[in-house]
C-alpha cells in the first residue's frame, strides 16, 4: 500500500513527456538563436586576447632556464690587440669588398687558413630572382678544437651583404678577428665554423644545405668541403658598413614561423646588457628612448608583436639565421643599427667581447639547447608570452566556426512548418542530407587549388611554350591563369550545386555545404596555429566574421556584397592588398612569395593554395546556390 | 758500458744453467722503449712512445696451457689473455681526432676518437662470455667503462680487421679464419684520462721511475691536440719460417703536441714539451733509443745535443735524415731541444693530402630519417684497393636498397666496378648492430662517396641516456689498405726501420673518420607522468562518450503511451 | 535500438575488460620464482639432518707372541679395552653446552699385529684416510684414550664452535682468522720485489723451486682445494713505509720494521699484486730484496730483537720474505733452486697457517711430558693424514654452516623485497644447493669424508651463486605504486559508466519481470 503511494507520487513527480519534449525544444531554440551572437561573442574575446597580449599583466620575464649557459659568466679575452686587427681586417675587406665574388672568398680563404683553420671555398649554384640557374661562392674555415671529438660545433656567419643593401664590412672584420682570438684558445669543446656567405639568403640556404648532403651530388665542391659535427647553435653578425652603431637588433624568426630556442636570445641578451653593455632590442626598433608611459610600453610591445606575427604568417625568415632552424640549429642575427648620432656608439670592442661570450657560454653546453622555450612570443627583448597565455584566442576562434557549423549541420530544412506536422520539433533534423553535392564541391575547389599550385610554382614554366623573357610578365600571366582557373571551379561548383531539382534540398544543401566549409576552416586554423600559430591566428582574424555571414538571400545587392567581400579575401586579392599596404608591386609580392618557396622551402604558397583558397572557392556557391 | 754486458752476461748464464735445466723467470723476455719525434706540417709535433716486451711464446703452451711465470712480462695482462684465451688484442684510448690532411698517417694505426678494443679470440663454444668478461676484466684493469661494449656495439668484420701477429694474412684470407675469431667495439665518447694512464703505466717493467716513460707526465700530456694510448698484444715469429712463436706486447702513447700556439714558433724541448728531461735509461731494457725525424734542409734548425748516431736517408722511402739518441749510453739527463731558425711560423696555405683518407657526415635533417654519406678520397694517380668497415648502431634503422657508391664528379664509373665485395649484417634491436662492409677499388684520384639512409627509432624512454638531449654518438667508419712507404706514413716506416725490425714493402694503413652524434627524437623527460595521465584522461572520456552513444537508445515516444501508463496505474492502486 | 542488442554491447564491453584485466595484470607483473622456503628454515635450524662427525682409529696392538717376558702372558680381551678408551675419550671431551648439535661418534677398532720383520714398512704404512695409528709402548688404554683426546680435542672444538655457534665466534677464535676463506681454487702468487734495479738486478728460478718444494703438499692438499700457481718480478718496489735504522758499535748496523709498521708493508698502490682474474682468492708470497740504501733490512718481534727467519705473515693475504743481498752483489742476483729453498719453507709453513692446518706435534706436545711418544715422520709433502683430516673436517663444517647461512640470508632478502625479480634459475640453484647439501649430511654419517667435502664445495658454491646472481641486483621492476599511479586515471573513468550500465540494465530487468507478473495477474 504505501509503497503504491510512493510510486504514485514518483509518477506525479514525472513531467508528462509532452512538457519535456516542449522545454527541450525551447532550450534547442534558444541555443541555435543565440549561438551565432555567442560564437561572434568568442570571436571578440579572442580578438580582445590577442589585443591583450602585449600588456605587461599577461607576459612574464625572460629567463636563462640551461643552468649550463651561465651567460656573462666568463672574462672575456677580446682587447684592444684584437680591435687593431679587426681594423686592419677592415681596411683589407674595403679594398676586396668591391672584387669579384671569386676573390672575395679567396681573400677570406687565406685568411682563415694562415689563422689556423680548415678553411674552403664552397661554389654553389641556386636559384636567382628570375629563377635561372646562378653561382654563388661561399668562403669557410673550421676550427677542430683540440682534444675534443667533433661531434659537435658552433657556427658563426657573417654575409658580405648587409640586410640595409650596404656591405657588411665591420661583421665580417670583427668575425675575422674572432677567429683568430678562438683560436689562441683550447678551452673550446666544440668545433667552431667561420662562415662568411655570398648574397645573404642564398648563400646561407646553399651552405647549410651542402652541410647537411641535402641534394648531394649537385655541386662538387659542396659535396667534398670539409665538415664538422652537428652545428648547436649559430650567431649571423650583421654589422653593415665602416661606421659606430648606437644599439644592438636582434632578428629572430625562421622560415615557416620556427623560432629558435628562448635561451639562446636570452644569452645573447644577458651579455649584452652585463658584458658588453650595448643597448639592444628586437628588429629595428628603437632600442635608445625606450617607453615611459604604460601607453608607450603598450604600444612598443604591440609594434614588437606585430612584427614577429608578420614574419612568422608570410613563413618569411627575419634574416639568415632564420635559414638554419630547420637544421635543429638554434641560431639569431645580431645587428647594428648605425649610429645617429647623439648616443654613444659602440665599436669593435663591444661587438668582440659580445660575440666572445656569448660563444664561450655556448661552449658550456652539454646537450642541445632544449630547457627553455621552442613556443613564445617576445613582446620586448626582455618579456615573453608563453604559448600557454597565446593559445586561446586561436582555438576560441576555431570553437566560433565549429559551433556554427554544427547549428547549421542539425538545424532542419523547413523548421516552421515542421513545428506545425510533429507536436515538438525535433532536436536534429531528420530530413536525409545528400553529401554527395557538397562534397563534390568541395573536391572540385580542391583540385582547382592543386591545380594552380602546380601552374604557380616557379618549376613550372607552362610546359615550355612560354620561355620567360622577363618574370613579370610570366607572373601576372601565372596569377591570370590561376585566377581563370578558380572562377571555372566556382562556376562548376554552383552548377554542380543548384542543378538540383527540388528548392528544398538546395535549402538543404547549402546549410549543409556551409557548415561543412566552417567546419573545414576551423579544423585548418587550429592545427596550423599548433605548427605556425601566426599564420592561424591571421588567418582566423580575417576570416572567421566574413565566412559566417555568409549566406544565400534572394536580394541582389546583398549577394554582390558577401560576393566581394569573399573575393577581398580570395589571396590573390590579399596579396594584391599586402603589396600595396607595403608599397610594392603585387608581382615583387608573388616574387617573395615564390623565392621564398623555392629557396628557402616556406610552404606558405602551398598553404594558400591548398588549404585557404578551396574553401573560398567553395563559399561562393554557397552565395549562388 | 753495463747496458752491453747485460745480453751477453744472460748468454752466460745460460750456457752455465743449461746442464742444471734451471731457467729463470725474466731471461725469456726483452723490453725494449723508443720515442720518436717527429715536426709536422702544420708546426705541430709528433711525440710517439713505444714500449715493447716481447717473451718466448713456448711458455704459453705449457702442459695444463697456462702461462704462470712472469718477469717483465706484465702479469695481469698475461693472466687477462691466458684466462679468456685471446690470441690477439688491440686496445686504444684516443682523445681528440687525427688531422689526416695535416698530419699523414699515425705511427699506431689505431686512431679512432674514444676507446677501441677489438681481439682475435681462440674458438671456444664460450666465446661470447669470454668477449664479454674479457670487456669487464679490461674496464677494470684500466677504470674505463670499456664494460659498455656489449652485445649492441660488438660487432664481427668479416673483411676488414686481419690479425696482425704471426698468423697475419693481409694475403691470404683463409689462413686467418682457422682457430680464431674476431670482435670489434668502439666507445666514441670515452673520455681518456690520467685514471687509465696509471695502470697503463704500471704495466712497463720499469713503470715511469726510469726510462723514456719519465716523460709521461699526465699534466702536458693531456694538454695537447691529439693524443692516443693504446696496447697490442699479438703472436710474432721468432724466425722466418715462423717455427717458434713468441708473444709481443706494444705499448704506445701517441700524442701531437702545438709548441706554436704558446710562443707562435716551433721551437721545443723536452722540458718546454713535458716538464722533465729523461733521467736514465730502463735497466732492464735490451734497447732504449730517441729517434728524432729531422727537417730535410739542414739549415733550418739546430738539435742539441748533438746525436749519438745518424741515419742519412738510409732507407730508399726515407727522404730525411734521422738522429738517434742511445739512452743506455748517456750518463747524464737528456734535455732534447730543438730551435728553428724562422721568426713566427705561419701556417702552409695548402694542406699535404695523404693518399687516402676519408671523411664521413650526418646528411638530411629532422627527426624522423636521415642518412650517412661517407667520402673516401684517393689522391694517387692509379686505383686502389681498400675495404671499408662501418658498423651502426641499430637505433638508426639502415635501408640497403638505398645503398649508393658513386664517384664524385665522374658519373660515367658504374657502381659495380667500384664495389668487389659486400658484406651486411642487419641489426637486431638492442642486441646487435648493423655491419656493412665493403671491398672498394678506388679509381686514380677520384672521391668516392659512400652513403645509405636510415630511420631514426623512437626509443622507450629508458633507453634514452641521462643527457637525452645530446644525441647518440655513432662510431667511425674504419677504412684498411696496403700503401707503400711513403711522404705520408714516414713516421712509421722510420720507427720500423730504427727499431731495425725488417721494413715491410708495404704497410697496413687504417684510416678512421669521425665520429657522429644522431639525435634521435627525445621525450620531454620534465613530466613523463603528466602526459601519461593525460592520455589515459583523453582515453577515457572518448570510450566512455562513445559507449553512452552506443548503449543509448532512440525511441520515438508517443503522449498517448504516458497517458495510458498513468491510467493502468491508478486501476491498479483502485484494484489493490 | 532494443534492448537485447544494448545488452549484448554492454555485455561485450564488460567481457573485454574482464578478459583484459589478467592480462593486464600478468604483464605488469613481476616474476617471482617460488624457493623452498620451509626446506631453507629447517636447514637453518638444524632439523633438517643431523650433522656428525664420525671418527674410527684402528690401534695396532703388538702380539706378546714373540720376545716377550712371559710375566703378563694373558689373552687381552679387545673388546673391553675399546669400550673403555671409547668411554675415556667421550668423558674427556664431553661438550659443556647441553644443546648438541654435532655428534661425534667414536669407534676404536683394536687389531692384533703381529711383529715381523719388516715392521719399519709397516710403521710407515698408512691406512686411508680418518684412521689413525699410533705406536705406543705403555699403557693401552690410557695411553691411546690420551693420545686420541689430545687429537680429536682441537678439531671437535673448533668445528663444533663452526657447527653450533654463529660465525662471531668462528672469527673471534685466532686461527679462524688468519686462515683463508674456504674457496675450491686458490691462486698462488709469488713475486719477487726488486727495491731498485739500478744498482742490483734479481731473477730467480722459481718455476723449479715450486715444482720440487711446492708441488708435494700442494698435490696433497688438492682434495680440499686446488691451488693455481704462478709468479712474477716486480722491479722500482719502493717500501710504503720508512724503516728505522739500528745504529751499533763494532756490529754492523742494519735497517729494521717493527711490528706495528708490518701491515702496512704492502704497498698497494705501485705493487701489482692484484690479479686481475678476480674470480678466486689470491695468496701472495713476497720474496722482497730491499733497496741498496736500506739494507740490511730486518724485522723486529714485540720486544725489540730481529726475527731469525726474516719473514713474517699477514693473515687472509700471504707470506712476506726480506732477503737481504749481500754486500759484495753487483749488476746481477739470481735465485737457484737451492737458493730458494729456504724461502719455500718458510712459505709452505705460512701456507699450512693460511689454509687452516693445525700442526699435530703442537698438540702432541703437551703429553710428551707424561708418555714418550713418536709420531711418524711427517713425509715430504709436509701434511700428514691425521692434520689433513682435520682440515677436511672443518672446512666441511664450515662450508655446511655458511652455504646455509647464505641460503638463509638470500630467503630472507627475497620475502623483505616483494619487488625484487627471482628468475628460475636462481630456484634451482637454490634446490641443487640444499640437495647437496643433504648429500653432504649423508655421506657425513657414513663418514665417507671425501664424497661429503664435495658436495659441501657444491653447496656453497651454488648457494653463493644464488645469492651473488646479477638478476638479483637488478631492480628494474615495475613497482605496484607506480603502476597504480599510472592505470588509475585510465581505468577510473572507464570503469564509471560500465558499472553505471550495468545496474541500470539489470533495474530494467527487475521492472521488466515485475510489468510480466502484473500481465500475468
Amino acid at each position: 500500500m504505501l509503497l503504491l503511494r510512493l510510486k504514485e507520487k514518483f509518477a506525479r513527480r514525472r513531467k508528462p513527456l509532452k512538457q519535456r519534449l516542449e522545454q527541450r525544444r525551447k532550450l534547442i531554440g534558444l541555443l541555435r538563436h543565440y549561438i551565432p551572437s555567442i560564437s561572434i561573442l568568442l570571436y571578440f574575446v579572442g580578438v580582445i586576447w590577442l589585443l591583450l597580449l602585449p600588456y605587461n599583466g599577461y607576459n612574464k620575464e625572460t629567463y636563462v632556464s640551461e643552468n649550463a649557459l651561465l651567460p656573462a659568466q666568463v672574462n672575456v679575452y677580446y682587447s684592444q690587440n684584437d680591435v687593431n686587427i679587426a681594423n686592419e681586417f677592415r681596411d683589407r675587406i674595403l679594398e676586396v669588398v668591391d672584387k669579384s665574388r671569386e676573390s672575395r672568398a679567396e681573400f677570406i680563404f687565406k685568411e682563415l687558413r694562415q689563422a689556423g683553420f680548415h678553411a674552403a671555398i664552397q661554389h654553389y649554384t641556386t636559384k636567382d630572382e628570375s629563377f635561372n640557374e646562378a653561382e654563388g661562392v661561399n668562403a669557410f674555415g673550421i676550427y677542430h678544437a683540440p682534444r675534443s671529438d667533433g661531434t659537435e660545433a658552433l657556427l658563426l656567419s657573417a654575409p658580405w651583404v648587409s640586410r640595409t643593401g650596404e656591405y657588411n664590412v665591420n661583421g665580417i672584420a670583427s668575425v675575422l678577428s674572432l677567429a683568430k682570438l678562438f683560436k689562441r684558445n683550447t678551452y673550446w669543446s666544440k668545433d667552431i665554423i667561420i662562415l662568411i656567405t655570398d648574397e645573404s639568403v642564398r648563400g646561407m640556404q646553399a651552405w647549410l644545405n651542402a652541410y647537411h648532403g641535402v641534394d648531394f651530388g649537385s655541386n662538387y665542391s659542396s659535396d667534398i668541403m670539409p665538415r664538422s659535427g652537428a652545428i648547436q647553435a649559430a650567431i649571423n653578425m650583421d654589422f653593415p658598413g665602416t661606421r659606430e652603431y648606437e644599439s644592438l637588433a636582434i632578428y629572430f624568426e625562421g622560415a615557416n614561423g620556427q623560432l629558435p630556442n628562448l635561451d639562446l636570445i636570452n644569452t645573447v641578451i644577458t651579455v649584452a646588457k652585463y658584458t658588453a653593455q650595448v643597448p639592444f632590442t628586437l628588429h629595428d626598433n628603437d632600442a635608445i628612448n625606450r617607453p615611459q608611459t604604460p601607453v608607450e610600453s603598450y604600444l612598443a610591445s604591440l609594434k614588437h608583436l606585430t612584427d614577429t606575427i608578420r614574419f612568422q604568417a608570410l613563413g618569411h625568415p627575419s634574416s639568415d639565421a632564420g635559414l638554419a632552424l630547420r637544421y635543429k640549429i638554434d641560431a639569431i642575427t645580431i645587428h647594428g643599427i648605425t649610429a645617429t648620432g647623439m648616443h654613444q656608439p659602440f665599436d669593435f670592442h663591444r661587438m668582440g667581447i659580445l660575440v666572445e661570450s656569448t660563444f664561450r657560454s655556448l661552449n658550456n653546453l652539454l646537450e642541445h639547447l632544449h630547457q627553455s622555450f621552442f613556443f613564445y612570443f617576445l613582446t620586448n627583448a626582455e618579456r615573453y608570452v608563453s604559448i600557454g597565455m597565446y593559445m586561446p584566442p586561436v582555438i576560441l576562434f576555431a570553437c566560433c566556426l565549429v559551433l556554427q557549423s554544427l547549428v547549421l549541420w542539425y538545424s532542419p530544412a523547413r523548421d516552421d512548418n515542421l513545428k506545425q506536422e510533429t507536436g515538438a520539433s525535433l532536436a536534429y533534423s531528420t530530413s536525409k542530407k545528400n553529401l554527395g553535392a557538397c562534397f563534390s564541391v568541395l573536391v572540385t575547389t580542391h583540385a582547382a587549388g592543386l591545380l594552380i599550385f602546380y601552374i604557380v610554382r616557379p618549376a613550372f614554366d607552362f610546359g615550355g611554350a612560354i620561355v620567360a623573357p622577363n618574370t613579370e610578365q610570366v607572373t601576372i600571366v601565372k596569377l591570370s591563369v590561376s585566377c581563370g582557373i578558380a572562377a571555372t571551379a566556382i562556376l562548376m561548383a554552383v552548377s554542380l550545386i543548384s542543378s538540383k531539382q527540388s528548392e528544398v534540398q538546395v535549402m538543404e544543401n547549402w546549410r549543409v555545404l556551409k557548415s561543412l566549409c566552417l567546419a573545414l576552416t576551423a579544423l585548418i586554423v587550429a592545427s596550423i596555429s599548433l605548427i605556425n600559430f601566426s599564420l592561424g591566428a591571421v588567418m582566423g582574424l580575417i576570416v572567421v566574421i566574413p565566412y559566417s555571414l555568409i549566406q544565400p538571400t534572394a536580394k541582389m545587392p546583398l549577394r554582390l556584397l558577401q560576393a566581394v567581400m569573399l573575393t577581398v579575401l580570395s589571396p590573390v586579392v590579399t596579396l594584391y592588398l599586402v603589396a600595396t599596404l607595403s608599397r610594392s608591386h603585387v608581382v615583387n609580392a608573388v616574387t617573395v612569395l615564390l623565392t621564398d618557396y623555392e629557396v628557402v622551402d616556406v610552404w606558405l604558397l602551398a598553404f594558400m593554395c591548398t588549404a585557404y583558397w578551396p574553401v573560398n572557392m567553395a563559399l561562393y556557391t554557397v552565395i549562388f546556390a | 758500458m753495463p747496458w752491453k754486458k747485460l745480453p751477453s752476461c744472460i748468454l752466460l748464464l745460460l750456457a752455465l744453467a743449461y746442464p742444471v735445466q734451471s731457467k729463470l723467470s725474466s731471461q725469456k723476455d726483452s723490453f725494449q722503449e723508443d720515442l720518436l719525434i717527429s715536426p709536422l706540417k702544420d708546426g705541430k709535433l709528433l711525440a710517439h712512445f713505444q714500449f715493447t716486451t716481447l717473451v718466448d711464446a713456448g711458455g704459453l703452451d705449457e702442459k695444463d696451457g697456462r702461462y704462470a711465470h712472469y718477469g717483465l712480462f706484465p702479469k695481469s695482462i698475461g693472466q687477462i689473455i691466458d684466462h679468456h684465451r685471446v690470441q690477439e688484442l688491440h686496445l686504444t684510448f684516443t682523445q681528440g681526432r687525427w688531422q689526416y690532411e695535416d698530419w699523414g698517417y699515425p705511427v699506431a694505426q689505431s686512431a679512432g676518437t674514444g676507446v677501441e678494443l677489438w681481439a682475435w679470440m681462440k674458438l671456444d663454444d664460450s666465446i661470447e662470455s669470454n668477449w664479454r668478461s674479457l670487456t669487464n676484466t679490461l674496464s677494470g684493469l684500466f677504470c674505463a667503462s670499456l664494460n659498455f661494449i656489449d652485445g649492441t656495439l660488438t660487432s664481427q668484420p668479416e673483411l676488414s680487421f686481419r690479425p696482425e701477429g704471426a698468423k697475419n694474412s693481409y694475403n691470404h684470407d683463409e689462413r686467418m679464419r682457422e682457430g680464431a675469431e674476431v670482435r670489434y667495439g668502439i666507445l666514441p665518447h670515452e673520455n681518456v684520462c690520467t685514471e687509465n694512464l696509471t695502470p697503463w703505466i704500471k704495466l712497463l717493467p720499469c713503470k715511469s721511475k726510469a726510462g723514456i716513460a719519465t716523460l709521461l707526465n699526465a699534466h702536458k700530456l693531456y694538454d695537447t691536440n691529439y693524443h692516443s694510448m693504446a696496447i697490442h698484444i699479438r703472436p710474432v715469429c721468432q724466425d722466418a719460417n715462423c717455427t717458434s712463436q713468441s708473444l709481443e706486447l706494444v705499448q704506445t702513447v701517441t700524442s701531437v703536441l702545438d709548441p706554436v700556439r704558446e710562443s707562435g714558433r716551433r721551437d721545443w724541448s723536452f722540458s718546454s714539451l713535458f716538464g722533465r728531461e729523461i733521467q736514465s735509461a730502463c735497466p732492464v731494457s735490451d734497447r732504449s733509443a730517441v729517434t728524432v725525424l729531422l727537417p730535410s734542409e739542414q739549415h733550418e734548425y739546430q738539435l742539441t745535443p748533438s746525436y749519438d748516431t745518424i741515419i742519412e736517408r738510409t732507407a730508399a722511402q726515407v727522404e730525411r735524415p734521422i738522429a738517434v739518441y742511445n739512452l743506455s749510453q748517456h750518463t747524464e739527463p737528456l734535455n732534447l731541444q730543438m730551435t728553428w731558425n724562422e721568426g713566427e711560423f705561419s701556417y702552409p696555405l695548402q694542406t699535404s693530402k695523404p693518399r687516402v683518407y676519408a671523411h664521413k657526415y650526418m646528411t638530411g635533417y629532422g627527426h624522423e630519417r636521415g642518412g650517412v654519406t661517407v667520402n673516401i678520397f684517393n689522391n694517387m694517380n692509379e686505383s686502389q684497393d681498400i675495404s671499408y668497415f662501418d658498423s651502426v648502431p641499430w637505433f638508426l634503422k639502415l635501408y640497403l636498397h638505398t645503398l649508393e657508391v658513386s664517384v664524385l664528379g665522374k658519373d660515367h664509373i658504374d657502381q659495380n666496378d667500384i664495389v668487389q665485395d659486400l658484406y651486411y649484417q642487419p641489426a637486431v634491436d638492442r642486441s646487435r648492430p648493423q655491419v656493412l662492409e665493403m671491398k672498394l677499388r678506388l679509381p686514380p684520384d677520384s672521391v668516392t662517396a659512400v652513403s645509405i639512409e636510415f630511420d631514426k627509432v623512437f626509443l622507450k624512454y629508458t633507453e634514452h641516456r641521462p643527457d637525452a638531449n645530446r644525441g647518440f654518438d655513432v662510431g667511425p667508419a674504419v677504412i684498411t689498405t696496403l700503401l707503400p712507404a711513403g711522404d705520408d706514413n714516414l713516421a712509421s716506416t722510420v720507427l720500423e726501420l730504427v727499431t731495425n725490425r725488417d721494413t715491410p714493402t708495404r704497410q697496413n694503413i687504417k684510416v678512421y673518420t669521425e665520429i657522429l652524434l644522431a639525435s634521435l627524437p627525445t621525450p620531454d623527460f620534465s613530466m613523463p607522468y603528466n602526459v601519461i595521465t593525460l592520455t589515459c584522461t583523453v582515453i577515457a572520456l572518448f570510450f566512455g562518450s562513445i559507449f553512452n552513444l552506443l548503449i543509448r537508445g532512440f525511441s520515438v515516444t508517443e503522449d498517448e503511451v504516458d497517458e495510458k501508463k498513468h491510467e493502468n496505474k491508478d486501476e491498479i492502486s483502485n484494484s489493490s | 535500438m532494443p534492448d537485447s542488442t544494448k545488452r549484448l554491447v554492454i555485455a561485450s564491453v564488460w567481457a573485454v575488460v574482464l578478459l583484459g584485466l589478467p592480462l593486464w595484470w600478468k604483464t605488469t607483473a613481476v616474476y617471482r620464482a617460488q624457493l623452498p622456503f620451509s626446506q631453507i628454515d629447517s636447514w637453518a635450524e638444524r632439523k633438517a639432518c643431523q650433522l656428525s662427525f664420525p671418527s674410527t682409529f684402528v690401534i695396532h696392538l703388538a702380539s706378546i707372541a714373540d720376545g716377550e717376558p712371559q710375566a703378563h702372558n694373558r689373552p687381552l680381551d679387545f673388546a673391553v679395552i675399546q669400550e673403555t678408551i671409547t668411554s675415556h675419550v667421550n668423558n674427556r671431551l664431553a661438550s659443556t653446552n647441553a644443546r648438541e648439535c654435532v655428534e661425534f661418534p667414536l669407534h676404536v677398532n683394536i687389531q692384533n699385529w703381529p711383529i715381523t720383520s719388516d715392521m719399519k714398512n709397516l710403521l710407515h704404512h698408512i691406512e686411508p684416510s680418518n684412521s689413525k695409528q699410533v705406536i705406543a709402548i705403555a699403557d693401552i688404554e690410557e695411553v691411546s684414550s690420551a693420545v686420541i683426546t689430545a687429537i680429536l680435542k682441537g678439531e671437535r672444538e673448533r668445528v663444533r664452535s663452526l657447527a653450533c655457534d654463529s660465525e662471531l665466534t668462528e672469527r673471534s677464535n685466532l686461527d679462524g682468522a688468519r686462515t683463508m676463506k674456504f674457496s675450491p681454487t686458490y691462486q698462488m702468487t709469488f713475486s719477487l720485489m726488486n727495491g731498485n734495479p739500478d744498482s742490483l738486478q734479481v731473477d730467480w728460478d722459481i718455476e723449479a723451486a715450486v715444482n720440487t718444494y711446492l708441488k708435494p703438499f700442494i698435490s696433497e692438499v688438492s682434495l680440499v682445494s686446488n691451488f693455481t700457481v704462478d709468479s712474477q718480478i716486480q722491479h722500482y718496489a719502493d717500501l710504503a713505509v720508512t724503516p728505522q735504522f739500528m745504529e751499533r758499535q763494532k756490529l754492523p748496523s742494519y735497517y729494521y720494521l717493527t711490528p706495528q709498521t708490518l701491515p702496512h708493508f704492502i704497498n698497494s698502490a705501485e705493487w701489482n699484486l692484484a690479479s686481475a682474474i678476480s674470480s678466486y682468492p689470491t695468496i701472495n708470497f713476497i720474496l722482497y730484496i730491499p733497496a741498496a740504501d736500506k739494507t740490511p733490512l730486518r724485522i723486529h718481534d714485540d720486544k725489540g730483537q730481529p726475527l731469525r727467519s726474516n719473514a713474517f705473515l699477514i693473515p687472509r693475504w700471504g707470506g712476506i720474505a726480506i732477503k737481504n743481498p749481500p754486500k759484495a752483489a753487483s749488476g746481477k742476483l739470481e735465485f737457484s733452486k737451492e737458493d730458494l729453498k729456504p724461502f719455500m719453507e718458510i712459505f709452505v709453513a705460512q701456507l699450512r697457517g693460511l689454509i687452516g692446518i693445525h700442526d699435530l706435534k703442537k698438540t702432541m706436545s703437551s703429553l710428551e711430558s707424561s708418555y714418550e711418544i713418536s709420531l711418524a715422520p711427517t713425509p715430504q709433502t709436509a701434511v700428514t693424514v691425521i692434520e689433513m683430516d682435520a682440515v677436511v673436517k672443518q672446512r666441511i663444517a664450515e662450508n655446511v654452516v655458511n652455504s646455509i647461512a647464505t641460503l638463509k640470508s638470500l630467503a630472507q632478502l627475497v620475502m623483505d623485497i616483494p619487488n625484487m625479480v627471482v628468475l628460475d634459475h636462481i630456484r634451482t640453484e637454490v634446490q641443487l644447493s640444499l640437495d647437496s647439501l643433504n648429500q653432504a649430511c649423508q655421506a657425513l654419517q657414513q663418514e665417507d669424508y671425501l664424497k661429503a667435502l664435495q658436495h659441501s664445495i657444491h653447496a656453497i658454491e651454488r648457494s653463493e651463486k644464488a645469492f651473488f646472481d646479477p638478476t638479483m641486483v637488478s631492480m628494474l621492476y615495475f613497482p605496484d605504486e607506480h603502476k597504480y599511479a599510472i592505470y588509475m586515471p585510465l581505468f577510473v573513468p572507464v570503469s564509471v559508466p560500465l558499472i553505471m550500465a550495468v545496474i541500470k540494465q539489470l533495474k530494467e530487468y527487475k521492472k521488466e519481470k515485475r510489468e510480466q507478473k502484473v500481465k500475468a495477474e
